[in-house]
Order: structure tokens, then sequence, then C-alpha cells
């Protein structure tokens, strides 16, 4: 249950930035989740943490030790790599007992250590199958016991269920969450799937490109987006620019594009004509009441949600998700014009940014 | 627009059967996807289609005309692999516009189809990049672009999005339903991500260990699955096991362990082993409801899920985070299953884990 600090941390390959001031702490058994687009550098991130890339610039600690020139193995941390091996001609006991002995652990204490990290992730009866006798998610586990027999407290995960089907990612990410908790371990854990994410983690970490954008508890993040990038990576969400015509109060009327006017509340670093951005979950826009008038362009059901597309006047378009209990009960059909409300309370207000927002939210 | 018929398709790799016993009509104009867990036998039966595998039992017909002897090259078919497959000495430009070419179109009709594509899949910027230059998404993108460009009205597509960012594919996926529709095309796409199925199809089949489970539009098979197995793969269910107590004209009363529940009578009789299955989102908190203790809570963006422990069963709920965000762990609900939302099935004669395991 080891405590992880970086400090200051840099790296580049070949010129090209992979993490830019990297600050951030791991708490004693917290499940981290890291997400961010392709090339962000979430996997730099887990490697320089288990020390199989060093930094440039900076410093990692793991329990209050400087670690940053200290080799991997004796970081007291594993890292369970994205296409992760089961040898197939070694049986799932064999797979985990094989790392110990070659550290020179006698041969009882490896069958016992063996068998009892087959009993934390449940597959103690096919100590003797071999891999391709099992299903992916069993092999899965078998990788993870593998891990665990290290004894290290510190777990870094990099994307460890890509490769399952969707139904077996969530019977994993179950099986992790309850084996993290157990063992108390560290965990971090880098992930493209932000449900995996969202529902595994005490803390979230966002990147892009090599920086960390937001980090905190997932519904922090979700609901206080502190950023465009945010607002729009994590879940889904309307961004909306406009010029602040008036500010009453902690009240600013936003004049969006197509003429129409919405209200947020705003703070004192704003001030009427700025550019700015208006950002809205997908979910809380309101269908059937409001000043809105929207033209229903397109439905599309995504299963415990569906996604609405409207139009509305100068050609805006604004897509709402909705669950499938309220759709089943709706009678929403392609052609309706519905007048929709953006509920105040639940919008976030941002500067409009130099580069543009189509440059903004650009994964890369 | 060309509809597409499998006629009794088998297939086995030595002794390993791909599929077995396939049977499928494609209608003109159809968007349909096939998905199931990983080794199901989707991608055999798209490069069966596409005339990539030759030997097999059974018969393709392609708008009436028997496929099986036709070779590859003359199936007018544009494919979308999963290794996607570049030309590696042709730039993004040359790889997109290569169907045209070889087809004689003239030089103008060339350029701007190719141009529409790249503009779509957002490449125009790359249009003279070599493919070992491009991420392994564009590259992807590349491929789709060059298979809408073909002129070909048959797409078949093997999870042509699948390396392409959350947010890319998740826009792209609606570009390329609005494509295919509107050029009248019929598309047969591979997937595995099941959303993006019923995000783009206007049916979906459902595949397991080689055999088709079931067909049907994304909302039937979401709502009213007629599989266990389609409940449990497509999306999220509560599967609980039960035996019918009382059984009238109208309702069934079973008794699933610790709870009795309230579902309509499909058939079934008193004292019949049941399978029972309701989807986590339709599980609602009320006032007069089953007491349980919320055991876990985590916030998934649009959804908030709760475990809830009712005696021993195990429930997940899925609310709107708004919903439910005065709840806290450790603290008693009262749930409601609502009874039009209850699934009953027949139980399984192999048991129920044979019915519902992926491989």
């Amino acid at each position: 249950m080891p405590r992880v600090v970086l400090e200051n941390v840099k790296k580049s390959f070949n010129g090209i930035v992979a993490l830019e001031d990297i600050n951030i702490s791991f708490e004693n058994g917290e499940y981290a989740c890291v997400l961010g687009p392709t090339g962000s550098g979430k996997t730099t991130l887990l490697k320089v943490i288990a020390g199989l890339v060093k930094p440039d610039y900076g410093e990692v600690y793991i329990d209050n030790k400087r670690v940053t020139n200290i080799p991997p193995e004796a970081r007291n941390a594993v890292y369970m790599h994205q296409q992760y091996a089961l040898f197939p001609h070694l049986t799932v006991g064999e797979n985990i007992s094989f790392g110990l002995l070659a550290r020179g652990v006698r041969k009882e204490d490896a069958m016992r250590k063996t068998l009892e990290v087959l009993e934390i992730v449940k597959l103690r009866q096919w100590a003797d199958a071999y891999p391709h006798e099992l299903s992916g998610g069993m092999q899965q586990r078998v990788a993870l016991a593998r891990c665990l027999a290290t004894g290290a407290k510190l777990l870094l995960l990099d994307e460890p269920l890509s490769a399952l089907d969707a139904r077996l990612r969530l019977e994993v990410r179950n099986e992790l969450a309850r084996i993290a908790e157990e063992l108390d371990l560290t965990v971090i854990h880098v992930t493209h799937d932000q449900s995996e994410a969202m529902s595994l983690a005490d803390k979230l970490i966002l990147l892009r490109n090599g920086r960390i954008v937001q980090a905190g508890p997932p519904e922090e993040v979700y609901l206080k987006p502190n950023s465009i990038f945010t607002a729009y990576f994590v879940g889904e969400s309307i961004l909306l620019d406009g010029v602040i015509r008036r500010i009453n109060g902690d009240t600013a009327f936003i004049e969006l594009r197509n003429g129409m006017t919405i209200e947020t509340f705003c703070d004192e670093s704003f001030k009427e004509g700025d550019l700015a951005v208006v950002a809205v979950r997908c979910e809380d826009v309101i269908i059937g009441e409001g000043p809105l008038m929207g033209l229903l362009k397109e439905i599309s059901f995504l299963g415990s949600f569906s996604k609405i597309i409207f139009e509305l006047p100068g050609g805006l378009k604004m897509s709402v998700n909705i669950p499938l209990t309220d759709f089943i009960k709706s009678d929403l059909r392609v052609g309706m014009a519905l007048q929709l409300a953006i509920p105040k309370e639940r919008t976030r207000l941002f500067k409009y940014p130099a580069i543009g927002i189509a440059k903004e939210v650009e994964a890369v | 627009m060309p509809n597409v018929k499998v006629e009794k398709v088998t297939k086995k790799f030595g002794d390993f059967t791909a599929l077995e016993d396939i049977n499928l009509s494609i209608n003109d104009g159809e968007y349909v996807s096939i998905i199931g867990p990983s080794g199901c036998g989707k991608t055999t039966l798209l490069r069966i289609i596409a005339g990539i595998i030759r030997d097999y039992e059974g018969h393709v017909y392609v708008n009436g005309e028997l496929f099986d002897d036709k070779p590859l090259e003359k199936r007018g078919i544009g494919y979308v692999f999963q290794n996607i497959a570049l030309f590696p000495n042709m730039n993004v430009g040359g790889n997109v516009s290569y169907s045209p070419r070889a087809k004689g179109f003239n030089s103008d009709m060339i350029r701007s189809m190719t141009l529409e594509m790249l503009e779509l899949m957002k490449l125009t910027e790359r249009y003279y990049d070599y493919p070992i230059r491009l991420s392994g998404g564009m590259q992807q993108k590349t491929a789709l672009a060059r298979a809408l460009a073909s002129g070909a009205k048959l797409l078949l597509l093997d999870e042509p999005l699948s390396l392409l960012d959350l947010k890319v594919r998740t826009e792209l996926r609606y570009e390329l339903r609005r494509i295919v529709k509107d050029l009248g095309l019929t598309a047969i796409h591979v997937t595995h991500d099941q959303e993006e199925a019923m995000a783009i199809s206007d049916r979906i089949i459902v595949m397991r260990k080689a055999r088709i489970v079931e067909e049907g539009t994304p909302l039937s098979l979401y709502l009213r699955p007629k599989k266990i197995f389609t409940s449990y793969f497509l999306g999220e269910s509560n599967v609980l096991e039960g035996k019918v107590m009382e059984a009238d004209d109208r309702f069934l009363k079973i008794d699933v362990g610790s709870i009795i529940l309230k579902a309509k009578n499909t058939g079934f009789q008193e004292g019949e082993k049941v399978v029972v299955m309701i989807r986590p989102e339709f599980i609602q908190l009320a006032n007069d409801g089953v007491e349980g203790v919320v055991k876990k809570k985590t916030m998934e963006g649009l959804f908030t899920r709760l475990i809830v422990d009712i005696k021993d069963l195990k429930i997940t709920v899925k609310q709107p985070y708004w919903r439910v965000h005065n709840i806290d762990v450790y603290s008693m609900v009262k749930l409601e299953f609502p009874e039009e939302h209850i699934l009953v099935y027949e139980y399984p004669e192999r048991g129920l884990y044979s019915e519902i395991s992926l491989y």
C-alpha cells in the first residue's frame, strides 16, 4: 500500500514531448485511473513509475523514498503489459511459479504462494490447466495472479482489460476492484475506457499532450470539469460558443452564434464583451419545455440511453442523451419541433480558447 | 443495392467448427451488424461472403446469383479488413482513388470522389502521406475511405473503427451510416462494440459458438430478447434463477431467492424452474419497494451504478446520476421491479452457465 509521488517529471522521445510538468501523488491504497487520448502520455507515465523509462527531469518517490535511479525490480512495484503473454507450454500454476523460482524462492514457498494467488483470483482449481483451456477472462486473471505473486503492493496496469469482450470486461473489472481492496494495493490503471475508469477510480487523472489536465474523484471531474477539454473528453458535452452580452451579478447572458441567448453562472474573471464557451452535458438538456426551439433530426438508440439530435435556428446542432426508461415512455419522432431548455445550474462557462474549440478538443 | 443470402453455410478448420449451419438473408440497402464473443465465427462469415475463404459447405448468393465460385475480384465488394492492408507503395490519395482509377472513370470524377471521402474522414491534409507515416487510426480511416470510394454496392466491414479513439469512433459511426444510406449501399459490419452496433444498424445478428443465436432490430433485441444469451451479452442484465410459485392467465409470481417477483405470464406453469432477467436501468427506487442495502455506488458518467444487497441477492441498479446523487453507501433503499420489464425464460436443460458462457 505504497504512496507514490511524481515531482516535475518530464520526458521526451526524440524531441517529442511525452510528459511535461507532471506533479501528482497517489495515496496508500488508492485506485487511480489514467485516462486520455492515444499519444497523451498515459503509458509513459506508468513506465516512469515502474522504472522502465527514466525521466529526463524530475523525481519519482515511492513510500517517501526517491526511486528515480532505482531499477524496476527494486521498487516494490509490478507492471502489467498491455500484451501480457502467458507461456503456452506451462500450466497455469507453472506460469506463476516460474517467476518465483527464477528469483530464487524455495520450491515449497513458490508452490504455496502460487496457490495463494490463484485462490485470490478464484482459479485455484485450474492450476494444472494450460492457458489455451482457459477463456480470455480467465487468462487475464492468471496474468494478474502472476503480478500479485511478486508480492508487490503497487500494481501498474496498462490497459489490462482492452483485449476482453465487452461483457467479460465488466466482470473482470469487478474482480480487479475486489482484489485491490482485499489486498490493500495501490493501483494505477491506464485505460481509454471512460466507464471503466469512472467505475474503478478513487482518483481520475486526465492527460492531454503529456500534461495533466485534471485530477480528482470521478464525480468531480465529471460534474465540475475545469476545462473545455475535460468537458469534451470525459462524458459527452455540448459546447456552445458566443459573446457575453450582459453580466448581472453571478449570471452571464451569452449570445450564441445563431442569435439565441442562454444564461449561465459566471465568476469575476469574465466581463461583458468576452468570447466564451458554454458547456452542458448531453443528458442535462431538458426536452419538452423551455425557451429554445429545436427540430428533431435523428434518433439513435444506444441501449441504456438514446441519443437525440436536434437542429436549432441557424443550423446549430444539439445532441441530447436520454435514459432508456424515459425514451420508451416518450413518443419522440423525427420531424417533431420541440421546446428545449439548458438549465443554468448545469452549465459551465469557459474562456474562448485562442486556438479555437476544434483544436482545443482535438486529441493530439 | 444488392441483397445477400447465406444458405446452410458450415465451415470447419480441422476439428474446429467455425460456422455451423448459418442461414441469413440481408436486404437491399440494409445496414446489418454482427456481434458476438471473440472466436464466435463472425469474421469467418464475413470472409466467406467476401470470397476470401472459398472452401465451405453451403451457398452464398448476391442478388440471386450464386457466388460460391466467383473470384474475389469479380464480386464487386468493398472490404475493410481488421488488419487494414493498404497499398504501402501508394500515398493516401493513391489508395483511395485506386478503385475508381482501375474502373477507368474520368479524372474529374476520380478526384471529386477521392476528395469527398477524404474530407469525410478528415484526411484531406494527409493526401500525400504514405501508409507507414500514418497512425493505426488514420490507416483505418484511409481503408474506409477507399472502400467507400470504390463504387462497390456491398460493403463488408470488419471492425472498421476499432483502432480509433473513442471520440472519433463515435462521431465517425454516424457519418458512416449516413453515407451508406445516402449512397444506397448494403453494409455488413462486424464489431465487438455493442453500442456501435446499436447506433449504426438496422438489424443486429448475435452469434455465439459458430451459430446465430438471434437477430432483430437494436431496440427489439435490447428490450425483448428471445434468448437468455442475448439478454446477457447485449447490454447488461441481472440474471436470476427462480421457481414459479403462482401462475394465472396474466401473471406469474416467481421466487428468486430473497424476493418474489411479479412478471407477465408468457406461458409458464406453477412449479416450473425459470431464469429471470431484468436490466439494471429498469429497476426503480420507490417508496414501497423491496428493501435492500446499497453495498457499492460508482458514478460512471450518465449513469450511476448501485450494487444493492437484498438479503442474499445482489442486484445491480443503474440510474441517472441526478436521481441517486443523495443516496449513500450502506443506506437502505427500496427497489421496484416493473413487471413489464421482467423477462422470464425456461430454465435451460444444460444449466444456466452453459447458456450464457461466451466461448
